[in-house]
């Protein structure tokens, strides 16, 4: 599977660098430790961004640079193009931080990297943490703790809340994966959960909300494997039918992506949901001290 | 967005799908006189985003004059399943010998489009027998293979008369859905005549929002099932949903917003007002978003306010600025809470405890005060 590129160190490369938030990620990046060794923006080529050479296009840049990932801050309406150049470009990973992708922007974007094997995370995702390693995306710093849990979740928020209400309660982090709160991603929960299975984590603790049926698909592959140690959160149990709840992707419709068939689905597999959470937290500090 | 079907009908006939002759009316003037235009029995559809529209009486068959202008009249005034009914469709009716179900839609799991066919056109999908449909998984970077067309042909006509019309009307559908950036291309039922015509009877189409910047020529639409403030908040960039429950809900990330609704379900509280603020630290959008639930507040929608905050762009302490800066009334601030996490939070849950705010930095707590706090 293509998306095993995520889970390794990289020498990043930042598309959109000299915009506001390029910018200041790149710095907050740097300073976790992230190798980043480039930046990119068209007509801009030639400066530096906090010491990170800028080029004026993603194939010089990868040539330069020996860049292998990268993370994109372009405009919705430039991704698809910033994305091709990417994988033509050869680089093994891309994390995908733009908000308002037009959906066939994404299906285009996801086919022609699964063609070519590249892995992407997002669009409108926080990014991912290889804890006390290295950081792609947008994830505060300070929230982290290392240990061995892994992190998948669809919403940024979220993942910051639990991971910092974890790195408190002393329960340290290996992996962690923002997938995105679009319909359509890169990465599903899915292959998250598969491919940070395969590094045999202490558990999993896995971030959902309504729409689609992701974490039902989860859940069949988890109840096939028999894996252990899995926990959810379920985010949208109040949320009303045809109301599209903040991310593109978190609507119940046609009587199909509700909560509570999410948690159904999740439970019937063996994993172990927090109805808020605190109580999620609660559950893993107390698996962790059995 | 979803489309009226007279507006989807609209751009049927500019991708060269045929629908049947037809006049759409926003109110009765001129319905009478144009009557004459068209032939009898007619359909008569309320014009409207909301499903179950024709269990709701918005689809009649009118035979004569007086039977269309009363289906009219009384359908221009109705709502259907609380939503408006923006105008009448007029049209003359098919006399068909097969009633087909067509739909290009896009699969979230394999993240391409799928071609849908069902040979029992005419009910709500939902209920359509399995073996009555078929389904084709197609590349986006691809055009749609001629095998797949031969085999719906096959399936929808079994030898019947029609086949070219129906490739060309699959085809049409295809061109549409890549041209328009839609989420739903849907013909239910797609008529097909004794001597092989296929005319859409209906016609459903989902636009994606997050294109319409392509489409300039799709007026603005999408506010269209949004209420007043709903829309004003697009305008500002904040994402508002206004919901049946009294409680309103200022958080960032779309994520936490929900927990914190779901949070005050289970303590009996209903969210009112959702606001996600996104990821931002300008004080001054801040100020722009409370004002929103302020406005919720003065005119009775919701009783009291929950500020729901993790800092990581956005600062605990240009939130605490913001909330001293905006929040002066007093009865407004009695029935708030502040719920903050993250960056730089003691130095803002101080700057706000001196100000009397409720500050809490446990979900939960933040949650069972704010049903507690309502006014």
């Amino acid at each position: 599977m293509n998306g095993r590129a995520l889970l390794v160190k990289h020498r990043v490369l930042v598309q959109g660098i000299t915009g506001r938030q390029g910018t200041y990620h790149t710095a907050q990046m740097l300073e976790y430790g992230t190798e980043v060794v480039g930046g990119v923006t068209p007509g801009k080529g030639g400066r530096t961004v906090h010491g990170v050479p800028v080029f004026n296009d993603v194939q010089k840049a990868v040539k330069r640079t020996g860049a292998t990932a990268s993370v994109a801050f372009v405009p919705a309406a430039n991704l698809k193009q910033a994305v091709v150049e990417g994988v033509e470009a050869g680089l093994e990973a891309m994390v995908l931080i733009t908000e308002r992708t037009p959906v066939h922007d994404a299906m285009h974007m996801i086919a022609f990297a699964k063609r070519r094997g590249v892995a992407i995370l997002g669009p409108n995702c926080p990014g991912l943490c290889l804890v006390g390693d290295s950081k792609i995306g947008i994830m505060p710093n300070h929230i982290f703790r290392k240990g061995d849990l892994a992190i998948i979740s669809r919403s940024g928020t979220l993942t910051y809340e639990v991971v910092q209400a974890l790195s408190s309660a002393g329960l340290g982090q290996n992996f962690v994966l923002g997938l995105g709160g679009d319909r359509l991603l890169g990465t599903d929960m899915r292959e998250a959960v598969e491919m940070v299975l395969e590094k045999e984590p202490s558990g999993v603790v896995m971030i959902g909300e309504i729409g689609g049926q992701m974490e039902e698909e989860a859940s069949s592959l988890i109840r096939d494997l028999g894996s252990e140690n899995i926990f959810a959160y379920v985010a949208g149990v109040s949320a009303p039918p045809s109301k599209r709840m903040g991310h593109a992707g978190a609507i119940v419709s046609r009587g199909s992506g509700g909560a509570w068939e999410k948690i159904k689905a999740l439970e019937g597999s063996g994993v172990t949901v927090g109805r808020s959470l605190g109580d999620l937290v609660g559950l893993i500090s107390k698996r962790a001290i059995e | 967005m979803n489309l009226l079907e007279h507006e989807a009908k609209n751009l049927f006939r500019r991708y060269g799908i045929s629908t049947p002759r037809g006049l759409f009316y926003q109110s009765m003037d001129g319905i009478a006189s144009s009557l004459t235009n068209l032939e009898f029995p007619l359909m008569v559809k309320a014009q409207t985003t909301a499903g179950g529209r024709g269990k709701a009486g918005g689809i009649r068959t009118a035979l004569h004059s007086k039977e269309a202008l009363d289906d009219c009249e009384r359908m221009l005034s109705m709502r259907i399943a609380g939503r408006k009914v923006y105008g009448v469709l007029l049209e003359e009716m098919i006399d068909a010998s097969r009633e087909i179900y067509l739909a290009i839609t896009i699969d979230q799991r394999s993240r391409s489009p799928l071609l849908l066919a069902g040979c029992a056109g005419g009910m709500d999908v939902e209920n359509m027998p399995a073996h009555t449909m078929q389904r084709w998984s197609l590349d986006p970077l691809e055009p749609i293979p001629e095998e797949f067309l031969d085999q719906a042909a096959h399936f929808l006509l079994r030898g019947g008369r029609g086949t070219a019309e129906l490739r060309s009307t699959i085809g049409a559908m295809w061109r549409l859905f890549r041209g328009m950036d839609c989420e739903l291309v849907e013909i239910n039922p797609l008529m097909v005549t004794d001597s092989g015509k296929a005319i859409a009877a209906d016609a459903k189409v989902a636009l994606d929002d997050d294109s319409l910047f392509r489409h300039p020529e799709i007026p603005d639409m999408p506010g269209r099932d949004m209420t007043e403030l709903e829309r004003m908040a697009k305008e500002k960039g904040f994402n508002l949903v206004e919901l049946p429950g009294d409680i309103g809900v200022l958080a960032n990330g779309a994520g936490l917003t929900m927990a914190a609704l779901d949070t005050l379900q289970r303590y009996g509280g209903k969210g009112g007002t959702f606001l996600d603020l996104g990821g931002t630290d300008d004080p001054d959008r801040i100020s722009e978003a409370l004002g929103m639930l302020s406005y919720n507040m003065a005119r009775g929608r919701i009783a009291s306010i929950l500020v729901c905050i993790f800092g990581g762009i956005t600062r605990c302490d240009t939130v605490a600025d913001a909330l001293l800066h905006t929040i002066t009334d007093r009865s407004v601030k009695a029935s708030m809470v502040v719920r903050l996490r993250g960056n730089n939070e003691e130095e803002a849950a101080q700057m706000l405890r001196l100000a009397n705010f409720n500050v809490h930095v446990d979900l939960d707590e933040a949650c069972l005060q704010a049903v507690k706090v309502r006014t």
